[in-house]
């Protein structure tokens, strides 16, 4: 279905039609139409039930005693105003040395190169930021802290600066449409069924009935973001369709069978 | 003075001790936050420790909030990291049910507690969830956020928020649909 027929399927069930004239004759000639309908008014349906839930009075009293008492343990920091020129000054220090350095790992004794080391080393870094907070630390609130579970949906750079996992899953996926993924040889026989129907099960697990695996990735890089380096996922397309620019190429952690992202 | 900038300016008193201010923010956003909590993770006793993190991160951090964004988008962001982190560190495990232990002290506690727990099938529907379906779920329907607002709160497109939404509604109707047929 395409994007402007959900976004009317949606918007039918939530109500918010002006004109529903077109939605309704959509869900009254498309069986698919109609299914998603039903399923939207279904989840609409149930969480209109769902209460809204506070704090007690000692729930509060306690939150308010506890965090006070650890704030008061250890000071807040508090932004102390620097002059201009001193933040500049660390700027331009910083240019200076990224430039020296591309500069040096340009002369012959270093051509051909590692290239990436040379665009890491020039990639902006906030002061003071480590990789591993990608995940719980607040961070200004200009930058997209974006849940540690990839989105999708963000143009090719924001999200590979704001989330690196997400550029990691878009490389990949290009891979993938490419034909230029690399999956784990076939070792045939009982051995080979036998983790295919694992991962059928794990793709059903995580909702994507429809889809086939095609191989499994890991984070290589994994330290580097603070994650666990051991997680893996499988890599899965849609059985029905060709491959092809618009093929959306989703990945599921193998060991929890959920979806983790989906490139589209 | 902008809502954002008031806020600011709360938390800057409370970077200098002012329990006052610091009174005001908690009355302000401690519920909503809690109700996010609550409903990513499924577990009040989970929830408590989440909002309790996620204040005490606010307050220490508060230095690098600039009012670009609303206190209370900035807070709720950092509400949903900490129970993305929760998550993480519990792998997934079913949620389990409320504990039964209540403050003796508090008439009301009880009431309270019952009165926000939700139906299995919607408990166990919701649970069942990838995170970022759940917290698209939890923010926007449950919530009742704008998609913008949301969109802003993950700090994700509006265009990746709806789809989230609405694939997210597709997934808890098929489980609710299969406890249905069980």
């Amino acid at each position: 279905m395409r994007k402007h027929e959900i976004e009317m399927i949606a918007a039918l069930a939530e109500g918010t039609l002006e004109d529903e004239t077109e939605a309704r004759a959509l869900v009254a000639s498309s069986g698919k139409a109609r299914s998603e309908y039903e399923a939207q008014k279904t989840a609409l349906n149930a969480l209109a039930s769902v209460p809204t839930s506070t704090l007690t009075d000692s729930e509060k009293a306690a939150l308010h005693r506890d965090i006070w008492t650890q704030l008061k343990a250890q000071p807040v920091a508090t932004k102390k105003a620097t002059p201009w020129y001193f933040r500049w000054s660390y700027a331009a220090a910083g240019l200076f040395l990224v430039v020296g350095l591309v500069a040096v790992l340009n002369t012959d004794g270093f051509s051909g190169g590692d290239d990436a080391a040379t665009e890491e080393l020039a990639a902006p870094r906030d002061a003071g930021e480590t990789a591993d907070t990608t995940v719980a630390a607040a961070g200004g609130d200009e930058r997209a802290e974006a849940p540690s579970i990839a989105e999708d949906g963000a143009s090719d750079d924001d999200a590979e600066l704001d989330n690196p996992i997400v550029g990691f899953f878009r490389r990949e996926a290009s891979k993938v449409r490419a034909g230029q993924f690399a999956t784990a040889a076939d070792t045939g026989g009982d051995e080979q069924q036998s983790v295919l129907d694992k991962q059928a099960e794990c793709l059903l697990r995580a909702d994507l009935e429809g889809y086939k695996a095609v191989g499994e990735v890991s984070f290589a890089e994994a330290e580097d973001f603070g994650l666990d380096p051991d997680t893996s996922y499988l890599v899965a397309v849609p059985t029905a369709e060709q491959l092809g620019e618009d093929t959306p190429i989703a990945f599921v952690e193998a060991a929890t069978c959920s979806l983790a992202h989906t490139d589209e | 003075m902008t809502k954002a900038t008031e806020d600011a300016v709360l938390l800057a008193r409370v970077a200098d001790g002012d329990h006052e201010a610091f009174t005001e923010i908690m009355r302000t956003h401690e519920d909503r936050v809690f109700s996010v909590c609550l409903r990513i993770l499924g577990n009040r006793e989970r929830a408590l420790d989440a909002t309790q993190e996620t204040f005490l991160t606010a307050f220490r951090k508060a230095h690098q909030f600039e009012g670009k964004s609303t206190f209370g988008t900035w807070v709720y962001r950092i509400a949903v990291n900490t129970c993305f982190d929760q998550l993480r560190k519990q792998k997934r495990r079913p949620a389990e049910p409320m504990p039964e232990h209540l403050d003796p002290a508090d008439p009301t506690a009880h009431e309270t507690v019952e009165a926000a727990a939700l139906r299995p099938e919607i408990q166990k529907a919701l649970a069942s969830l990838p995170p970022e379906f759940r917290t698209a779920i939890v923010l926007s329907d449950i919530e009742g956020m704008s998609l913008p607002d949301a969109a802003q709160t993950l700090g994700v497109p509006v265009g990746t928020m709806k789809s989230r939404v609405f694939r997210g509604r597709r997934l808890l109707a098929n489980h609710l649909g299969n406890q249905n047929t069980i």
